[in-house]
């Protein structure tokens, strides 16, 4: 299949092709799940999220001008729509992690795997500390791991996660101090368990 | 149990700890504290800590969350809904193939403002257009008075 690029797939779009909507959720309906799914750690809300998306950007893509790149503009609308529910309802957190089931008790320690100094030791890593990693950050206050999300995955600038999340500069140094440390925290207990 | 606990003592500031680690320090600011480095193991325990977190937040790994199958539904969802906005943009003046074409011609039209003399011969010119079909009209009726029974008439 012939890669379009963003001009491309906005100019069929405006031309009502129907081909164009169809690149342009095949280049970004994944990536917008996932970075819902980073800010609010369930897959329902994500789904659920991933279509308001698209419905938006269905409404507004007459208005949306040729020549822009798409993805920080669906990054700002996936990032909008992710806080208004958040703020909306304060108590979301993960419903899909198994903390549960998922304890960490009889499993391989971080510095067992690294010990190991084997391949296996990488995909393995990949695996448990990935898992690690994904409960710590549900853990974390929603608007705490969005900052997190948005500095650490997107590699934005404090200013401009400040202006996406609409809220000052020293608030958003706050969380992300804050995040990291609970992270660290949370890590350095399940990684030396 | 934290890292914190674990080292001889606590870091001395891990916001720095963290500023530093994210290459957040100006380089006065870093080399003062890679000297203080040099003598402080609990900051250096800080400071490793957060460059392994950084790596991780940041390591494909991490983003690989499966993908659940619902997305294609969505997608189908999503695809009958473009072709329902399509279609009702068509209806309603074709919105969606227009609006490049009209941001062209609005854009031009305030350029040309700009000129003197230009806005009132706009004004001349929407007002000639706006009376053209009426005169055009006016001479077709006259002439089709004169041609008589019209050209299918004749054959």
């Amino acid at each position: 299949m012939v890669d379009w690029t963003d001009s491309e797939v906005v100019a069929a779009c405006r031309r009502g092709r129907p081909e164009g909507f169809a690149q342009l959720l095949l280049r970004y309906q994944e990536r917008v799940y996932r970075r819902a799914y980073s800010f609010l750690h369930s897959r329902e809300e994500a789904l659920d999220l991933t279509q308001d998306v698209f419905l938006r950007v269905i409404e507004a893509l007459p208005r949306f001008e040729e020549g822009r790149p798409l993805w920080p503009w669906l990054r700002r609308i996936t990032t909008n729509l992710c806080l208004n529910r958040l703020r909306s309802n304060p108590t979301l957190v993960s419903l899909d992690e198994a903390f549960a089931s998922g304890d960490g008790s009889g499993a391989v320690t971080r510095a067992d795997l690294l010990a190991a100094g084997t391949d296996v030791a990488e995909s393995a890593l990949g695996n448990v500390f990935g898992d690690d990693l994904r409960r710590a950050m549900a853990a974390l206050p929603p608007l705490h791991r969005v900052a997190v999300v948005l500095r650490h995955q997107e590699d934005l600038s404090y200013e401009d996660i400040a202006r996406l999340m609409d809220l000052p500069l020293g608030t958003i140094k706050t969380y992300l101090f804050r995040a990291r440390r609970s992270l660290r925290q949370s890590l350095a207990a399940s990684w030396e368990g | 149990m934290s890292v914190t606990k674990q080292s001889p003592g606590t870091a001395c500031d891990d916001g720095i700890a963290q500023l530093y680690a994210e290459g957040g320090l100006t380089g006065a600011e870093a080399l003062l504290y890679e000297r203080h480095l040099t003598v402080c193991t609990a900051c250096r325990r800080a400071v490793a800590g957060y460059k392994e977190l950084f790596w991780d937040l940041g390591r494909p790994g991490y983003r690989s969350e499966p993908v659940p199958d619902e997305l294609q539904r969505i997608s189908d969802d999503l695809m009958a809904r473009w072709d329902e906005a399509v279609a009702d943009n068509a209806e309603g003046g074709g919105a969606f193939s227009l609006v490049p074409a009209l941001a062209g011609v609005r854009g031009v039209a305030r350029g040309l403002q700009l000129i003197p003399g230009v806005s009132a011969a706009g004004r001349l010119a929407l007002e000639t257009a706006r009376r053209t079909p009426k005169a055009v009209l006016s001479v077709a009726s006259r002439l089709a008075r004169r041609i008589g029974p019209g050209v299918r008439g004749r054959r």
